[in-house]
C-alpha cells in the first residue's frame, strides 16, 4: 500500500499479490482506531488516483464529445511520454529517502539533447548511436549528482539546484543557444512520429516498457528492495549489509538516464534538439511522483501510484485541451490535486508533530 | 540532519567512516582551515569577481553601471531576503517566482484602473500576506513537507498569472516612480536604499529579537525549540508572511524594472533566490546563515550576471558559473561538517 | 526535610498505543532534596520525567506542585512553573551562542519582542558567576564547547527559568570524572539553595554523591525506594539481579523450559533435517576447547574503548556486561565495520579480519542485531516478509532477481521456527508486538547462516514471555554450533545464558570468568570499576 501517513507505515510486501494486500489491516501505531475496509481502501493513494481518473474521464467526455474518440483515447499519453519517463526517475531518486530528490533532470534532459543533436549532427554520426551515446553521458551525468550527495553527505535539494544551473547552461553553452536539427535520418523519427497497432511507439515501446520494467526491479529484484530499505531506515540498512551509498547513487544515475531517454524521444519527436528542452520539467516530475503517493521522505510509494498519477494528468491534459482550456491550467489544477492528495493524508501527521 | 548531531559516537548511528583516519590534532587544524575557507570563501569570491570583471571591462567599475546593477537587483534581494527567514527554519519555498508575476499583475492592472499608488501597495502587500500565509498555514498548520506545498502553490499561482493575463500583456509605469531607480538621495538611488534598510531590518530581527532567535532555534533542533516553550507552528507561519510582504513589495519593484506582466512573468525568480540564499552560505538544513549572508549571494549572482556580459562572454556561460559556485561552496560547507563531526568524535 | 512534598505524583499511567509505558506511578520529592531516578532502560524512568516536565500528559493520575495541583500541557507550562529539565539528546541550539541559548524562551525584551541585550548580558553573567562557571563563555557558539560545558549552560539555563525543580536525565553519561564533579558540585550547591533535584542514572558509582533518595522503577512501575545505596540492593530492585544466583549453564531456567523446540535443524539453511537438540547443555567440553571463532586482540577506537582482547567459540554463549556507556555496542559496532578502528586486530575464522561495514560482516558470517530495534533495526514502512528477508535476499536470488518462492519459503521457514506471530507475511511489522519485531529482526540475521552472532540486549523492552522464548531461542542456535556474543546489562539474562563473561568498564575490558566463576557479585564489581 502506498500509505503515506509516514511513520504509521502501512506499507506492505511488494510481492504478496494484490488481493491479500487490499486485506483489511491491523492498524499500526499509537492511538488510531482500527480502521475499516473502506477507510482502508481510501488510505492507497492508487485507490483515490483511480477515483479521480474516473471522474476526470466522465468529466471530460461530457466537456467534449471529441474526447472519446479512440484516436484521442490512444494518443492521450503521447504528450505524456517525456513526462512521465522523468516522473519515474524522480520517484525512484525520492524513494531512496535521506532528502533525495532531483532538481537537475530537466536540465539534464536539455544537455542530453544537446549532446545527442552535436554527436548526430556535427558528428556526423547515426542517430542511433548517437542516441546510445547519449544515454551514457545521461548515466555520468547523475554519477555527478550521486557523488557529491553521498561522499560529501551534501543536501540532495542543493547539489541537484547548483548542477540544474551547471547542466542547463552547460547545453545552451555547447548549442550556443540555437536548436540543432538534421537528424531525421536513419529512421530516427519512428520513435516520436510513429504508432504501432494505433498506439504512438514512444508510449508503447518507451514509457510502458520502461516503468514495467521498474516495477519489475523495485519488486522483485534484490535492488529494488534495497531502494526500499534505504528509504525506510538508511541506519537499519546498513546493517541489514545495503550498501546504502551505492543504492543511491544508482538512483541518481538511473533518473539521469531516464532523462537521456526523455531527451532522444523528444529529439525524434520534435525532430529539433533544443538546448531549453527539459526546462521546467523538473517541477512537473516531482509533483507527478508525489501525487502518485511517494512520500516526499522516501520508503514509501509505487511505481504504479506515480503511472496513475501521469495518466490523471493525461486525461486533465487532453480533455482541458479539447475544452479549449489553455495547457497551463492544467498545471494549476496539478498543484490543487497535489495539495489536496496531501491534505487527506496529513491529519494523522499533523497529529503526530503536535507535540 | 544526523551529520549535525552532537553525541560523541555514543549513539549507534555513527556515520560509516571516512576513509582517511582520524586524528585529533590534523582534524582539529584541517577543521580550522575548512572553516576559515567557509567563511571566508563568499568574500573572497566577491572580490575575485570584482577585480576580474573591473579588468576586463573599464565600464564594470563605473557608478552608473553599478546602481544600474542595484537597482535591477532590486526584486531578487527582496525576494532571497525573506527565503532566508524561511529556510532558517529548515523550510524551503519554490513558489516564489511566480507569486511574485502574479501579484504584479495585479499590480500593473489596479495601475491601469487608476489606483492610487499608495492603494496598490497596500493591495501588493495584503495579496503577498495572502501568499505567505498561504505557505504557512500548509507547511506549518498542515504539516506538509515544504517543498511540495510550495511546488502546489507554485502551479496555482502559474495558472492564476496566466488566467489573470488572458494573452493581454499590460503594460504598467511604476507603483512609485522612485521604483524605477532614478530618483536618488546623494549617489545612491532611493530604491537600493530602500532594499538595503530592508536587509538592516531584517538582520536586526533576526539577531536582537526574541523572534529571530526562536528562527534560529527552531532550524538549529526543532525538539529542544519546542521543549523550550517556543511556539514552532506560529514562528513558522509569521516568516512566511514575512516572506510573502516582502514577495508583495517584491512584484511593485519588478514591475518597475520589466514594465510589462506577460504569461510567465517572475518564473525565473525562483531558483535564483534559492540559489542568492545558498550561495551566501546559509545552511538548507536551517539554523545557520544571516540575511547579510544572502545580502552577498544576491550581489554575487546579479554582479556576475551582469559583468559576464560586460566581459563580453556570452550570457549563456552565466549559469555554468552559478552552479560551479554552488557546488563549491556547499561542498565545502559539507566538508566543514564531516570534519567537525569527526573531531567531536574523538574527543 | 520532612515538610510537605514540593512535588507528588499519584497513579500515573501513561500508555502509548498497546504498551503501558507506566502503570499507578508514585513519586514524591521535598524541596532541596536529591532524588536518583532508576530502572533499566524501558523501565519507564523517562516517560515519569517526561509526564512531571510537560511533554507528555497522563492517561491517569495527577500531580501536584507546591501543594497545588499541577497539569503541565506543554513544556512551557511546566518551565513557567518552576520544572526545568536538562535532557539527554536536545541538547541545546548548537549554531546559537550561550547567551542566545541560555535565555532562548524566556528572552528578556523591551517592545516589540527587542532584546534587551545589555540587561540579558549582565543578567547572564550574574548568573554564571554565581554558579562558578566562566563568563567569558556567554559570546562562544554553543556547538564549539565541549559537551561538559554545554551541560552546565543547560542546567544554567534551569537555575536562569528559576527552577523549583531541577531534572537531570543521565548528565554524566557524556562527562569525564572531573567534569562530572563540577556538576555534583553544582547540584549540592542547588539544591541547598532549595531546588529539588531529579537525577536520572545509570551509575552507581556516583550515587552516594548525588542522591539522598533512590527510587527504582520496574516495567513501568513503582519497584521500591531507599536511602541506602546499596549497589546490590538496587540492582535488585531493578531486576537486574535475579534473586536465585544461578549456575553459568544456565541449567536451571532451562529447566523451566519444558519442551525444547525443533528449531536447530542445519544451519539455518531450508535444507538439511537435523537432529533434535536440547536447549542445555552447551558449554560442554568440546566447545569451550574448539578454536574460536572470532579472537579480538588489544582492539581500540580512540575515545570509546581500548585494548580490549578476547575471544569467541563456536557453540557458546559468550556475555558481554558493562553499564550503560561503557562501550559495549559500540565494540560490537566496531567488529562489524560500523565504529573505526584504531589499534588492533581481529582474526575470524582464523583469518585476519578488517570490516568496512556490516556488509562486508555479513558475507563473512558475522550477523548483528542491533541494540536499538527502532532506530537501527526495523523498516518502518515495510512488511514482515520484507523485514525478515532484507539480509538474506541474495540467497534466494539469481543475478539479483528475487525468486518470489524462494523468499517466500525463506519467510515461511523462520517465521515457523522462531513462532513469529504475524497475520500474514504481508503485514505491516509495525503491527507486531516489540518481541515478535525482535524475533524477525533474528530471523533477519539467522538466514544470512552466520557464523557469529551478535546480540546486543535481545530482550530489551519484551514481554516476560517472549523473553524467555528468546533465550531459549539463543541457547538452540548456540547448540548448533554458532558462536554468540551476548551483550546484555541485564544481569539475570546474562548469567543464565553465558558460558563466558567479559566485563567492560569505561571502555576497558576489566574482568572475564569462565563456567563457575561467573558470580553476579564479581561482574558488578567488574562493572561498577570496584574491582580495578
Amino acid at each position: 500500500m502506498s500509505d503515506v501517513q509516514t511513520g504509521a507505515g502501512a506499507a506492505s510486501a511488494p510481492t504478496r499479490p494484490d488481493t491479500r494486500r487490499r486485506a483489511p489491516e491491523r492498524t499500526p501505531g499509537s492511538g488510531l482506531k482500527p480502521t475499516g475496509g473502506l477507510a482502508g481502501l481510501a488510505k492507497d493513494r492508487r485507490v483515490v488516483l483511480l477515483a479521480l481518473i474516473v471522474v476526470a474521464f466522465i468529466a471530460m467526455s461530457l466537456i467534449s464529445p471529441y474526447f472519446l474518440n479512440t484516436a484521442n483515447l490512444l494518443t492521450l499519453l503521447q504528450y505524456s511520454a517525456v513526462i512521465g519517463v522523468l516522473a519515474l526517475g524522480q520517484t525512484l531518486v525520492i524513494l531512496g529517502g535521506g532528502g533525495g530528490i532531483d532538481l537537475s533532470i530537466g536540465s539534464t534532459l536539455s544537455l542530453c539533447s544537446v549532446t545527442f543533436g552535436l554527436l548526430s549532427v556535427g558528428g556526423g554520426m547515426s542517430p542511433w548511436l548517437a542516441a546510445l551515446l547519449t544515454l551514457a553521458v545521461g548515466a555520468v551525468l547523475g554519477l555527478i549528482n550521486g557523488l557529491f550527495i553521498t561522499l560529501l553527505r551534501l543536501p540532495p535539494l542543493i547539489v541537484t539546484l547548483g548542477t540544474l544551473y551547471l547542466y542547463a547552461s552547460a547545453a545552451m553553452v555547447l548549442s550556443n543557444g540555437v536548436d540543432i536539427n538534421g537528424f531525421d535520418r536513419d529512421g530516427f523519427s519512428t520513435i516520436g512520429q510513429t504508432s504501432v497497432a494505433g498506439i504512438p511507439f514512444q508510449v508503447l515501446l518507451v514509457l510502458l516498457p520502461l516503468f514495467i520494467v521498474g516495477a519489475f526491479v523495485m519488486h522483485r529484484t534484490v535492488f529494488g528492495r534495497q531502494v526500499y530499505a534505504t528509504g525506510s531506515n538508511a541506519d537499519a540498512a546498513a546493517l541489514a549489509g545495503v550498501n546504502v551509498r551505492r543504492v543511491r547513487i544508482s538512483l541518481y544515475m538511473i533518473a539521469s538516464t531516464l532523462a537521456a531517454v526523455g531527451a532522444i524521444v523528444t529529439a525524434s519527436w520534435l525532430l529539433n534538439a533544443r538546448p531549453a528542452a527539459g526546462s521546467g520539467f523538473e517541477l512537473q516530475a516531482i509533483t507527478i511522483a508525489v501525487l502518485g503517493g511517494t512520500a516526499i521522505t522516501g520508503g514509501v510509494g509505487k511505481l504504479s501510484g506515480t503511472f496513475l498519477a501521469l495518466i490523471l494528468v493525461a486525461i486533465l491534459n487532453s480533455g482541458m485541451q479539447l475544452a479549449g482550456i489553455g495547457s497551463t491550467y492544467q498545471i494549476g489544477l496539478l498543484g490543487l490535486v497535489l495539495i489536496v492528495s496531501m491534505l487527506v493524508r496529513s491529519r494523522g501527521a499533523v497529529r503526530e508533530t503536535a507535540l | 540532519m544526523t551529520t549535525l548531531t552532537d553525541s560523541p559516537g555514543r549513539g549507534a548511528s555513527t556515520p560509516p567512516p571516512a576513509p582517511t583516519t582520524p586524528t585529533g590534532g590534523a582534524g582539529l587544524s584541517l577543521y580550522r582551515v575548512v572553516h576559515l575557507v567557509q567563511v571566508w570563501l563568499l568574500p573572497a569570491l566577491l572580490v575575485v569577481e570584482f577585480v576580474a570583471f573591473s579588468l576586463l571591462s573599464p565600464f564594470f567599475l563605473t557608478p552608473q553601471n553599478l546602481t544600474n546593477v542595484a537597482v535591477n537587483a532590486a526584486d531578487l534581494a527582496l525576494i532571497a531576503a525573506g527565503l532566508t527567514l524561511v529556510i532558517l527554519m529548515g523550510g524551503i519555498d519554490v513558489s516564489t517566482g511566480f507569486a511574485v508575476g502574479m501579484l504584479s499583475w495585479v499590480v500593473a492592472s489596479l495601475m491601469a484602473a487608476g489606483q492610487p499608488p499608495i492603494v496598490v501597495f497596500l493591495a501588493a502587500l495584503a495579496g503577498g500576506a495572502v501568499v505567505g500565509l498561504l505557505n504557512g498555514m500548509l507547511t506549518a498548520r498542515l504539516a506538509i513537507p515544504s517543498i511540495v506545498a510550495t511546488l502546489g502553490t507554485s502551479a496555482l499561482f502559474q495558472t492564476g498569472l496566466f488566467a489573470l493575463w488572458n494573452s493581454r500583456d499590460i503594460f504598467s509605469t511604476p507603483v512609485f516612480p522612485f521604483l524605477s531607480g532614478g530618483a536618488r538621495l546623494g549617489e545612491l538611488p532611493i530604491l537600493v536604499l530602500i532594499v538595503l534598510a530592508v536587509y538592516l531590518v531584517l538582520h536586526l530581527v533576526l539577531t536582537r529579537t526574541t523572534f529571530g532567535r526562536s528562527i534560529y532555534a527552531i532550524g538549529s533542533n526543532v525538539e529542544a525549540a519546542k521543549l523550550s516553550g517556543i511556539n514552532v507552528r506560529r514562528v513558522r507561519v509569521i516568516g512566511s508572511v514575512i516572506l510573502g510582504l516582502l514577495i508583495g513589495v517584491a512584484a511593485c519593484t519588478y514591475l518597475a524594472r520589466v514594465g510589462v506582466v506577460q504569461a510567465s512573468s517572475g518564473g525565473e525568480l525562483t531558483m535564483l533566490a534559492i540559489a542568492s540564499v545558498v550561495v551566501g552560505g546559509t545552511s538548507i538544513l536551517g539554523g545557520e546563515g544571516s540575511v547579510l549572508r544572502t545580502l552577498g549571494g544576491v550581489v554575487f549572482i546579479v554582479v556576475l550576471d551582469n559583468g559576464i556580459v560586460l566581459a563580453g562572454v556570452p550570457s549563456l556561460w552565466n549559469g555554468l558559473i552559478v552552479g560551479f559556485v554552488i557546488l563549491v561552496a556547499v561542498s565545502i560547507n559539507g566538508l566543514a561538517v564531516i570534519i567537525n563531526a569527526r573531531k567531536k568524535r574523538s574527543l | 526535610m520532612q515538610s510537605t512534598p514540593l512535588l507528588t505524583a499519584r497513579g500515573l499511567t501513561k500508555r502509548f498505543g498497546a504498551t503501558k509505558a507506566l502503570t499507578d506511578v508514585d513519586f514524591d520529592i521535598h524541596a532541596g532534596e536529591r532524588v536518583a531516578i532508576m530502572g533499566e532502560n524501558g523501565a519507564g524512568k523517562s516517560t515519569l520525567m517526561k509526564l512531571i516536565a510537560g511533554v507528555y500528559t497522563p492517561d491517569a493520575g495527577s500531580l501536584t506542585l507546591g501543594g497545588d495541583a499541577y497539569a503541565p500541557a506543554t513544556p512551557t507550562d511546566a518551565i513557567r512553573a518552576g520544572v526545568s529539565t536538562v535532557y539527554q539528546e536536545p541538547s541545546g541550539f548548537s549554531h546559537l551562542t550561550v547567551l542566545e541559548n541560555l535565555f532562548m524562551g524566556r528572552q528578556t525584551t523591551r517592545a516589540l519582542g527587542w532584546l534587551d541585550k545589555k540587561s540579558m548580558g549582565r543578567e547572564a553573567g550574574e548568573l554564571l558567576a554565581r554558579l562558578q562557571l566562566p563568563t567569558r563563555l556567554l559570546k562562544r557558539r554553543m556547538g564549539d564547547l565541549s559537551l561538559a560545558d554545554q551541560q552546565q549552560v543547560l542546567i544554567a539555563r534551569a537555575v536562569a527559568n528559576e527552577a523549583r525543580v531541577l531534572i537531570l536525565d543521565e548528565p554524566t553519561s557524556i562527562l569525564t570524572d572531573t567534569e562530572s564533579e563540577r556538576l555534583f558540585q553544582l547540584v549540592d550547591q542547588l539544591s541547598a539553595a532549595g531546588t529539588a533535584v531529579c537525577y536520572i542514572t545509570h551509575r552507581f558509582d556516583e550515587l552516594e554523591r548525588v542522591a539522598d533518595r533512590f527510587v527504582v522503577l520496574r516495567d513501568g512501575q513503582n519497584s521500591g525506594e531507599t536511602d541506602d545505596p546499596d549497589r546490590e540492593g538496587l540492582l535488585r530492585m531493578m531486576g537486574s539481579v535475579s534473586s536465585v544466583t544461578v549456575g553459568a549453564d544456565g541449567g536451571l531456567v532451562a529447566a523451566e523450559d519444558a519442551v525444547p523446540s525443533a528449531i536447530a535443524e542445519g544451519e539455518g539453511g531450508t535444507e538439511g533435517e537435523g537432529g533434535v537438540l536440547t536447549g542445555s547443555g552447551v558449554a560442554d567440553a568440546a566447545a569451550a576447547t574448539s578454536a574460536p571463532v572470532l579472537v579480538v586482540d588489544a582492539l581500540s577506537s580512540e575515545g570509546i574503548f581500548r585494548d580490549i582482547s578476547f575471544a569467541v567459540r563456536p557453540g557458546q554463549i559468550t556475555g558481554l556486561y558493562g553499564l550503560v556507556g561503557a562501550g559495549r555496542s559500540e565494540l560490537a559496532l566496531a567488529i562489524c565495520g560500523e565504529l573505526p578502528i584504531d589499534a588492533g586486530t581481529i582474526a575470524f575464522q582464523g583469518k585476519p579480519y578488517r570490516p568496512h561495514s556490516s556488509r562486508t560482516a555479513l558475507e563473512q558470517g558475522i550477523a548483528y542485531l542491533p541494540e536499538d530495534r527502532k532506530t537501527q533495526g526495523i523498516f518502518p514502512h515495510l512488511s514482515v516478509g520484507d523485514n525478515l528477508s532484507a539480509a538474506a535476499l541474495r540467497g534466494v536470488s539469481r543475478a539479483g532477481f528475487v525468486s518470489t518462492a524462494g523468499e517466500r519459503d525463506l519467510v515461511a521457514t523462520w517465521m515457523d521456527r522462531l513462532s513469529i506471530k504475524a497475520e500474514t507475511p504481508a503485514s505491516p511489522i509495525t503491527s507486531l508486538s516489540g518481541g515478535n519485531q525482535q524475533k524477525v529482526l533474528l530471523a533477519r540475521l539467522m538466514a544470512t547462516n552466520p557464523q557469529l552472532l551478535i546480540l546486543d540486549e535481545p530482550t530489551r523492552g519484551i514481554d516476560v514471555g517472549t523473553k524467555r522464548e528468546i533465550h531459549r531461542r539463543i541457547r538452540e542456535l548456540a547448540a548448533t554450533g554458532i558462536a554468540v556474543l551476548l551483550i546484555s546489562s541485564e544481569m539475570a539474562e546474562l548469567l543464565e545464558l553465558s558460558d563466558t563473561v567479559h566485563v567492560l568498564h569505561e571502555g576497558r575490558l576489566t574482568w572475564s570468568a569462565v563456567g563457575s566463576e561467573i558470580t553476579e557479585t564479581a561482574i558488578l564489581r567488574a562493572a561498577t570499576g570496584a574491582a580495578a
